[in-house]
């Protein structure tokens, strides 16, 4: 009888101690889900362009390197860039490109918004006279910053853009 | 006993482990027969990859149009046994037309500026100049390139800091559809006559403005009317004062006299990127005869 009593009493402690792990687990769970929070992206700036490109058209458009930033984001601090990816349409047609910026901090990356923001706001003041029918992708453009990555769409559908984005933040 | 028991067991591990590798083996056989039928295929499709470093020295556009010359070649030949020099031959041909319709030596064009408008930033844009080489501005135009200022400089201003050997210039196609053909080869005329004080030695070469396709102009802006109206003023007004006039317009043309589909970005003004390497060819034969 005693042998039984005291199975069961290492069963029910087995069970609480399983239950009590469980829980830790869930704890663990949510703490991480609120680490990530703060903007956890992984993806290489490449991976993220080339799944908007996969969806959005841009015509004629030229990927250009690190050593261009000084020419198209004159104020862009790339000491501080750890890597990137930029599409532009070539011919100067249209004002559609994209970028993604990966810098070494988030602080980095917010202090940089500027930089992005001063093309856009060149770009905006040109093609309000000079494109009129293309000014909606200007409009509605997306420069976000989210972790140490600054994302800047102006596309034909920058609402898809950003949803293509956001699958790239966990 | 036990002992006899041992090695009937080993025997037949043994057998049973030589029909293993033997079924092994025949499998790899049979996978490296299909393989190497398949691997005839891969070669020849590979002719066009090939091509690519040849091709590479064009625009993307060439090299995809290359490649689909290739594949096509490829495909029609298939099982000829002299395929491979067959297709070979052709790649090679149709890279070499290419190329001879298209090249251009960059070092003529090292001691160069070229001042443009939207059309011109491809340049840059597309890697055939340096920022220090190109003076261009989305809208720019004969007015505003005397005085608009980009990155501190002003067209007149960069010139006599660069003293270019050449100065090339296309500017118009901002401006015809709304700013009168006289008015605009006037502020041409001013624009060269500064640059002329600014770059004594400098050679100055006016470039006719690029046609417009046909559904450019059915969208009721520029025309070839007003294309051919401004070009033929433009022409005269280089003879008059001296200055070499390059037709660069009928360069890009098709047999209906609209802007050729092979050169013209989707908006039917702009260029793709075939079009540079043919302005920069037909500048350099025209100018070395």
């Amino acid at each position: 009888m005693k042998r039984r009593i005291l199975s069961g009493i290492i069963a029910a402690m087995c069970l609480l101690s399983a239950s009590c792990g469980s829980k830790e687990a869930e704890t663990t769970v949510h703490e991480e889900a609120a680490e990530a929070s703060v903007k956890t992206i992984t993806a290489a700036p490449s991976e993220i362009t080339a799944a908007v490109l996969a969806e959005i058209t841009i015509n004629s458009a030229l990927e250009k390197g690190m050593d261009d930033m000084s020419i198209y984001f004159a104020e862009l601090d790339t000491s501080v860039l750890e890597d990137v990816s930029y599409y532009m349409c070539a011919s100067g047609a249209y004002p559609d490109e994209i970028a993604v910026f990966k810098f070494n901090t988030a602080e980095a990356a917010e202090q940089n918004k500027a930089a992005v923001q001063t093309r856009l706001d060149k770009q905006i003041s040109t093609y309000e006279t000079y494109t009129p029918d293309e000014f909606y992708k200007l409009e509605d453009a997306v420069l976000t910053v989210k972790g140490n990555y600054i994302f800047y769409f102006v596309t034909e559908n920058n609402s898809r853009a950003s949803e293509i984005m956001e699958s790239f933040v966990s | 006993m036990a002992r006899k028991k041992v090695d009937g067991l080993s025997v037949a591990i043994v057998i049973l482990n030589v029909l293993i590798v033997g079924v092994i083996i025949t499998l790899c056989v049979l996978i490296y027969m299909y393989m190497s039928g398949k691997l005839e295929q891969t070669d020849v499709s590979n002719l066009g990859q090939e091509a690519q470093p040849y091709a590479t020295t064009t625009t993307t556009q060439i090299t995809t149009d290359t490649f689909e010359t290739t594949t096509l070649e490829t495909t029609s030949t298939t099982t000829e046994p002299v395929f491979e020099t067959t297709a070979g031959d052709g790649t090679e041909d149709t890279i070499i037309a290419i190329e001879t319709d298209t090249s251009y030596d960059e070092e003529f064009f090292a001691d160069d500026l070229f001042i443009g408008d939207s059309i011109a930033t491809g340049l840059q844009n597309y890697g055939y100049f340096n920022a220090d080489q190109v003076f261009a501005e989305i809208g720019l135009n004969p007015e505003t390139a005397q005085t608009l200022e980009v990155n501190g400089f002003t067209s007149i201003t960069k010139a006599k800091e660069l003293q270019p050997k050449r100065i090339y210039i296309m500017l118009g196609s901002n401006g015809i559809a709304f700013m009168g053909n006289t008015y605009m080869v006037q502020q041409m005329q001013s624009l060269i006559e500064q640059l002329r004080e600014a770059c004594p030695d400098s050679y100055i070469y006016v470039l006719s403005i690029p046609p417009v396709t046909k559904a450019h102009e059915s969208e009721g802006q520029e025309t070839m009317a007003m294309v051919n109206g401004y070009n033929k003023l433009l022409k005269d007004m280089a003879d008059d004062i001296g200055v070499i006039y390059l037709d660069l317009c009928s360069e890009l043309q098709d047999s209906t006299g609209y802007f050729s589909a092979t050169y013209a970005e989707a908006d039917g003004l702009h260029f793709l990127g075939t079009a540079y390497k043919k302005m920069l060819s037909f500048i350099q034969k025209s100018i070395q005869g």
